[in-house]
C-alpha cells in the first residue's frame, strides 16, 4: 500500500483509515533520522484526519468520494517554502524562524480541499537556493537510503520524506531543478509543470519568472493526480494561465507501453556531454534503446544555447532573488535580533535584522544587486533576459519535431555531504540539464529508471511543450513501465 | 570584464544592506568573480535586437474587479496582521528612529 | 560683482526667468487597493474608527512572505480616463517595474510603479492666466503612471511607528513638462489638473487626506536662455497655494546662490509652510540606484483599443467644456466660470442654483456670491459644497432677493455666513434670516438725509477734494454712510444720495 489508489482501496476495505494512516506517518517521521521536516502540525493533521475518518463512515457509507475529493484521507509533506494560515514556515532560514503566516498558499488550499492531510513543513534549502539540500538553517536533509550522501535541493526534505516513506507523497517547487534534481536523487517521481499552472500564491518567492510548485510523489500516477488537483486559474497570482486543465490522473491511469507507439522522442544532443558519469549515461541510452524498441520515434535534436544556460539562469534568478528578499528586514514579520533595536540609522537597523541570512543566501543577493544596479543592468540582466528567449526558441524550434524529449536529469548521482559545498559555481552546473526547460516554462518530470552501482538512483527527465503535461504524463508512465524493477 | 574586487563587494553589501564579515568578503570575492567569469561567456552570444524574455508566461495582465476583501480581525479586535510583528506600539509597527 | 551661470555673464540686474515642472501623485477614488483588495478608503456607512491603524491592512499590503499583486480594474480604467481627460496618448502595452529602497514604511522593500513604459504620455492641459483668465497656456504633460502608495510613519522620540493602512492605495504620478514659468503657472496648472480628475471621478479630492500631492521641480536662468539650469525638487506640499509659495521661496533662494557666486546642488527640499521656506533633506551622499527591473509578477498590461474608446465615450463634461458652456449659457465672466468650474461640487451646486433660470444677471449674482464669501467660508473650514449646511436653494432665494433689490451685498455676507453656520430650511430660510436679523434692504433713504449732511460737515477737506473732480474719494462717503445703516442701505441709491447731497 503505497500509492494514492492503493489507499483509497485499502480505506474502502476498511483495512485502514485516514487517522490510522496519519498516525503511522507521524510514528515514522519521528523515528526517522532524515531531518526532512522542520515543523509538524501533529494536532492539525490529526484533526483532520479523524474528522475525515469519521465522514468516511458516517457521510460516505465507508467509500471514499473519489471524484469530488481525490485526495481523501491522504497524508502529504509540504515543503516549508508555502505558507499555511497558523502554522510556522521558515522557508529553512533564521530570518523566518519564528514566521505564522495569516494565510494558505493556493495550492495548499486546494490539496486540503480535495481531502489531503498536511503532516508538517519539510526542509529544503535556505529561500530554495541550493541544489543539495545542505544550506538549511536547520541542518541538512539526509540521503533516503545513503547517510553520507546529499538527497539533492532545494527540495532534499521532500525528496527524501517520499523516498523513506514519511508521507504519501509532497510538495517540493522548482526554479531551475530544485523537484526535478532530488526526485533523481532520491529515486522518486518529480514533476514540475507548465510556469503558470498552479497559482504561486502563498510560495516564499525565489525567483518570480522561474519558481514552480509540483508534486513529488512514488508514482507517475499520483504525481498526475496531484497535479491536476493543484493546476488552475488563481485570481491572487496574475501569472497564472487559464488553459484547460485535462484529466491527467486518467492519463496516466490508461497509458500503457503500446501506446509508445509512434511516440517522437527528441535526444538533445548537448545533453550527452563529456563529464556526464558513464553509468548515468548508459542507463538514460538503455532506457532510449527501450523506448526506440516499442515502437518510438527517436529523433536527435538541438539546443544551441544550452551551454549558456547556468550563466543565463543564475543572472536571472539571482537578481529576481534579490528583490524578493528585499522585504526581510524584521519590521512587520520575522526574527529581529535585539541589538537591532539599538541601532542608530534605519540602515545599521537593516543591517543587523539581515545578517539572519544564510551565506549562499547573501551571496545571491549581493550577485543579483550587482546585475540590476546602475551601468549594469543591460550588460547582465537584460543580456541574460535575451539569451533566455533564445533558448526559449531553441525549443519552440526542436518541439517542431518532436513529441518529448528526454535526458539525464543531472550529471552524476546522488553526491556526497560537503563534496561540492565549497565551489558554488560547481554546484550550480549540477542543474545543467533541468535549468532550460524552467527558463522556457516547459513541464518537465524526472522519472527513476535505473540505480548505479552503488545503488543511487538514476532519473530520466523528460520535457514537453509548454501546457502539454497531458504527453509528458503519457511518456513518463511509459518510462516507469519500461523501468519497471531496474529502478 | 569587470574586476571583483573587496571595495566592489563591499559597495554592493551595502546596497542590498548585508553586514559582512572580512571572511565574507575575501569568500565572495573569489566565488562571484569566478560566477562573473562563467557569465562573461554570455557576451559572445549576439542579441541584437531580440526582446528579453522578462515573464514566465505570455501575453497580458488579468485584471482585477475592485472588490473589498479584508483580513479578520483577532478576537479582541486587534489587526492580525500585527500577530507577526517583532515589536508593535498602539498597533503600528515599531521601528527604530528612522531619521538617518 | 558678476558670475558665470550657464555660460554667462549673471549680475544683480540680470532678469532671471524660472522653470517649473510638476509631479503630482492622485490617489485614485478606488473601493479596494491597487494589487490587493484591502480596503483602499473610507466607504459609505464606514465609521471612522475602521481606519484605526493597521486595520485595513492585509498579507498582501504588509509585504508577507509569498504574497502577490493582483491589479485592480478600476485603477486601471481610472488611469486611463485621467490621461483621456489630459489629452494623453494611451499606451495598449505598458509595463509594471519595481523600484527598490529601503524604508521602513516600504513593505517589500520596493515600490511597484511603472518606468519604461507607462501607461499615459505625450498629454496637457490649457490653464487661463491674467486678470479674468484672458491668457491662455497650454502645460505639456511628459506622462502618467500608476504605481503604489507607501505606508504612513509617525516619528516619536527613540522611535517610530508604521501605519501600512495606505501601502498599496492606488496613484497615478502626472509628471509635467517644464512648461511653467512663475508661480501663478503652477498654481493655474495643479487647479485645472484638480479640477480635472474630480470632475472625471477617478479621485475623491480631499487635500488634507493626502488625495492630491504635488512634488515641484523648480530651477532658474537668466532670460532668453535656452539652457536648464540645475533643479531642485520641493517634495510632497498639499495644498495650491503653498506650492505657490515654495516655488516663489525657491526661486529667489536659488538667484541669491548664483548672484553670490553659489552653486544649486541637485537635491531634494521640503516646504515648511509655518517659516514659508524650503529647507534640505538630508543629502545622500550618492545618488539612489532604485534597480528598476520589469516585475516578473505582473506581466505586461494589455490594453484593447476599444476598452479606450468606452471609456472616453463615458467621460463627463470636464470643466473647460463646463466653463465655456457656463459662460454662454448663464453669461458668466471667463473668471467666474473657471473658478465654479474647478471642483465638481461647486459646478453642480451652481447648475442646481440657477436651474432653470433664464436671467443672466441672477445667474452672475448667484456665481459671485459661491465665489466670493461662501468659497472662503469651505476653504476655512477645509471642506466640500456638498459637505456643508449651504442648499442651492438658499443662494437661489438669496440672489433672487438681491437681484429683486431686497438685500444688499453686504447684508448678504452676513447671511451667507449665517447659512454656514447653522441649518436653514431650504424653503423660505434665507427670509426667515432676513426677517429675524433686520437684514432688509433699506430702499427708502430719507431716513439717512440728515446723517450724511452731517458726516459731509464732519469732513470738509474731502468734500472739497469731490468737488474738485476726484470722484474717487465718493467711496469714502458712501462707507461712512453704510456703516451708520449698518449694511442695509440699497448702495445704489445710498451713492446717489450721497452725490447729490455734495453737490448741493
Amino acid at each position: 500500500m503505497k500509492t494514492i489508489h492503493e489507499i483509497h482501496n485499502a480505506f474502502d476495505l476498511g483495512k485502514s483509515t485516514p487517522l490510522e494512516l496519519t498516525q503511522q506517518f507521524f510514528n515514522q517521521i519521528k523515528a526517522s533520522h532524515h531531518n526532512a521536516f522542520i515543523t509538524l502540525c501533529e494536532a492539525r493533521a490529526l484533526n483532520q484526519a479523524q474528522i475525515l475518518t469519521d465522514d468516511l463512515k458516517l457521510k460516505y457509507n465507508g467509500k471514499v468520494p473519489r471524484t469530488e475529493k481525490p485526495l481523501y484521507g491522504i497524508p502529504l509533506g509540504i515543503k516549508d517554502v508555502l505558507t499555511m494560515d497558523g502554522v510556522r514556515t521558515t522557508c529553512a532560514s533564521k530570518m523566518l524562524e519564528n514566521y505564522i503566516p495569516p494565510y494558505t498558499a493556493t495550492a495548499v488550499i486546494k490539496l486540503e480541499n480535495a481531502g489531503a492531510i498536511s503532516l508538517g513543513k519539510l526542509n529544503m534549502d535556505e529561500f530554495a537556493m541550493g541544489s543539495s539540500n545542505e544550506n538549511s538553517a536547520f541542518g541538512p536533509v539526509i540521503h533516503p537510503t545513503h547517510s553520507d550522501r546529499v538527497p539533492g535541493g532545494s527540495s532534499g526534505g521532500s525528496g527524501t520524506a517520499v523516498a523513506a516513506n514519511l508521507c504519501v507523497a509532497a510538495l517540493g517547487t522548482d526554479t531551475g531543478g530544485s523537484i526535478r534534481l532530488p526526485a533523481s536523487f532520491c529515486g522518486i517521481v518529480g514533476m514540475k509543470p507548465t510556469y503558470g499552472r498552479i497559482s504561486r500564491y502563498g510560495q516564499i518567492a525565489f525567483a518570480s519568472s522561474l519558481d514552480q510548485i509540483g508534486p513529488m510523489t512514488k508514482t507517475v500516477e499520483d504525481a498526475a493526480l496531484l497535479c491536476e488537483v493543484m493546476s488552475g486559474v488563481d485570481d491572487k497570482d496574475s501569472t497564472t494561465a487559464d488553459v484547460k486543465v485535462d484529466s491527467w490522473f486518467k492519463t496516466a491511469r490508461d497509458t500503457k507501453v503500446e501506446n509508445v507507439k509512434g511516440l517522437r522522442v527528441g535526444v538533445p544532443q548537448e545533453y550527452f556531454i563529456d563529464g556526464i558519469d558513464a553509468e548515468v549515461k548508459n542507463a538514460i541510452e538503455g532506457m532510449i534503446q527501450k523506448l526506440k524498441a516499442e515502437g518510438a520515434e527517436i529523433i536527435p535534436v538541438t539546443l544551441p544555447h544550452t551551454q549558456y544556460a547556468v550563466a543565463t539562469y543564475y543572472v536571472i534568478a539571482v537578481s529576481e532573488a534579490s528583490s524578493n528578499l528585499s522585504r526581510y528586514d524584521g519590521v512587520r514579520f520575522g526574527v529581529r535580533p535585539p541589538e537591532a533595536m539599538q541601532a542608530r540609522t534605519l540602515v545599521d537597523f537593516y543591517k543587523k535584522v539581515r545578517v539572519n541570512f544564510g551565506s549562499e543566501v547573501k551571496r545571491r543577493i549581493i550577485l543579483g544587486t550587482f546585475a540590476l544596479s546602475s551601468g549594469y543592468y543591460d550588460a547582465y540582466y537584460r543580456k541574460a533576459g535575451q539569451v533566455r528567449r533564445l533558448m526559449r526558441t531553441d525549443f519552440e524550434n526542436a518541439f517542431q519535431k518532436v513529441d518529448v524529449m528526454v535526458s539525464p536529469v543531472s550529471p552524476s548521482t546522488a553526491f556526497k555531504l560537503g563534496e561540492k559545498s565549497k565551489d558554488p559555481l560547481k554546484m550550480y552546473l549540477t542543474d545543467i540539464f533541468t535549468i532550460p526547460a524552467s527558463m522556457a516554462g516547459l513541464p518537465a518530470m524526472s522519472v527513476p529508471v535505473a540505480k548505479d552501482h552503488q545503488g543511487l538512483s538514476i532519473g530520466m527527465h523528460l520535457i514537453a511543450p509548454r501546457f502539454n503535461e497531458n504527453v509528458l504524463i503519457k511518456a513518463a508512465r511509459i518510462v516507469e513501465l519500461l523501468a519497471g524493477d531496474s529502478k | 570584464m569587470i574586476e571583483v574586487n573587496a571595495a566592489l563587494i563591499q559597495k554592493v553589501a551595502d546596497l542590498s544592506r548585508l553586514e559582512l564579515s572580512e571572511q565574507e568578503i575575501q569568500d565572495y570575492v573569489k566565488s562571484i568573480g569566478d560566477i562573473l567569469k562563467h557569465v562573461e561567456q554570455l557576451n559572445s552570444i549576439n542579441t541584437d535586437g531580440i526582446e528579453p524574455m522578462n515573464y514566465g508566461v505570455d501575453g497580458g495582465l488579468r485584471l482585477r474587479e475592485d472588490i473589498v476583501e479584508v483580513l479578520q480581525p483577532k478576537q479582541d479586535g486587534k489587526p492580525r496582521i500585527l500577530e507577526s510583528a517583532p515589536e508593535v506600539l498602539h498597533d503600528g509597527f515599531k521601528v527604530p528612529q528612522m531619521i538617518g | 560683482m558678476s558670475f558665470q551661470y550657464l555660460g554667462q555673464e549673471v549680475d544683480a540686474n540680470t532678469e532671471f526667468e524660472t522653470v517649473i515642472g510638476l509631479e503630482v501623485h492622485v490617489q485614485l477614488a478606488t473601493d479596494s487597493k491597487i494589487f490587493s483588495k484591502a480596503k483602499s478608503r473610507l466607504l459609505e456607512g464606514d465609521s471612522v474608527s475602521e481606519e484605526s491603524v493597521n486595520a485595513n491592512t492585509t498579507e498582501i499590503c504588509a509585504g508577507h512572505p509569498g504574497t502577490l499583486p493582483s491589479l485592480n480594474k478600476k485603477a486601471v480604467e481610472y488611469a486611463i480616463k485621467a490621461g483621456l481627460a489630459t489629452n494623453c496618448k494611451i499606451n495598449l502595452k505598458s509595463i509594471f517595474s519595481r523600484k527598490h529602497y529601503f524604508y521602513a514604511d516600504l513593505p517589500k522593500g520596493y515600490q511597484i510603479s511603472q518606468f519604461d513604459l507607462p501607461v499615459c504620455e505625450h498629454g496637457s492641459l490649457e490653464v487661463e492666466l491674467g486678470e479674468n483668465g484672458a491668457i491662455s497656456k497650454k502645460i505639456g504633460i511628459t506622462r502618467i503612471h500608476m504605481e503604489e502608495d507607501a505606508g504612513k510613519s509617525v516619528h516619536l522620540s527613540g522611535f517610530s511607528l508604521i501605519n501600512l493602512n495606505r501601502a498599496g492605495t492606488p496613484l497615478v504620478e502626472v509628471v509635467s513638462e517644464p512648461d511653467m514659468r512663475t508661480p501663478e503657472e503652477a498654481g493655474a496648472y495643479l487647479r485645472k489638473l484638480y479640477a480635472i480628475v474630480t470632475c472625471i471621478g477617478v479621485c475623491d479630492g480631499n487635500l488634507q487626506e493626502g488625495n492630491f500631492r504635488c512634488d515641484a521641480n523648480v530651477s532658474v536662468r537668466p532670460k532668453g536662455s535656452t539652457k536648464l539650469g540645475t533643479r531642485t525638487e520641493t517634495k510632497n506640499v498639499n495644498s495650491f497655494r503653498f506650492v505657490e509659495k515654495a516655488i516663489e521661496y525657491e526661486m529667489e533662494r536659488q538667484r541669491q546662490v548664483i548672484l553670490s557666486g553659489g552653486k544649486i546642488i541637485q537635491e531634494t527640499r521640503l516646504y515648511d509652510s509655518q517659516k514659508n521656506q524650503t529647507f534640505s533633506m538630508r543629502t545622500k551622499e550618492e545618488a539612489e540606484d532604485y534597480r528598476y527591473f520589469p516585475d516578473p509578477d505582473l506581466p505586461p498590461l494589455i490594453i484593447e483599443q476599444s476598452q479606450v474608446d468606452i471609456l472616453r465615450a463615458s467621460l463627463p463634461e470636464l470643466p473647460d467644456q463646463k466653463r465655456d458652456r457656463f459662460i454662454a449659457q448663464f453669461g458668466l465672466t471667463k473668471y467666474d466660470a473657471t473658478m465654479i468650474t474647478a471642483g465638481k461640487s461647486l459646478a453642480q451646486f451652481f447648475e442646481t442654483t440657477v436651474l432653470g433660470s433664464a436671467d443672466k444677471n441672477f445667474s452672475k449674482i448667484a456665481a459671485n456670491l459661491l465665489n466670493g464669501e461662501a468659497v472662503r467660508l469651505l476653504h476655512e473650514a477645509g471642506i466640500e459644497i456638498n459637505e456643508s449646511n449651504f442648499k442651492p436653494q438658499h443662494f437661489s432665494e438669496l440672489a433672487k432677493m438681491i437681484n429683486d433689490k431686497l438685500v444688499s451685498s453686504t447684508a448678504a455676507k452676513q447671511i451667507i455666513a449665517i447659512l454656514f453656520s447653522e441649518s436653514t430650511p431650504e424653503v423660505g430660510g434665507v427670509a426667515g434670516i432676513v426677517d429675524r436679523e433686520g437684514l432688509k434692504q433699506v430702499n427708502d433713504l430719507s431716513a439717512l438725509e440728515p446723517i450724511i449732511e452731517k458726516i459731509i460737515l464732519d469732513n470738509p477737506k474731502q468734500a472739497e477734494e469731490f468737488r474738485s473732480g476726484k470722484e474717487k474719494i465718493i467711496g469714502f462717503f458712501v462707507g461712512q454712510a453704510m456703516k451708520a445703516t449698518q449694511g442695509k442701505a440699497n448702495p445704489g441709491m445710498l451713492q446717489d444720495l450721497v452725490i447729490k447731497k455734495l453737490k448741493e
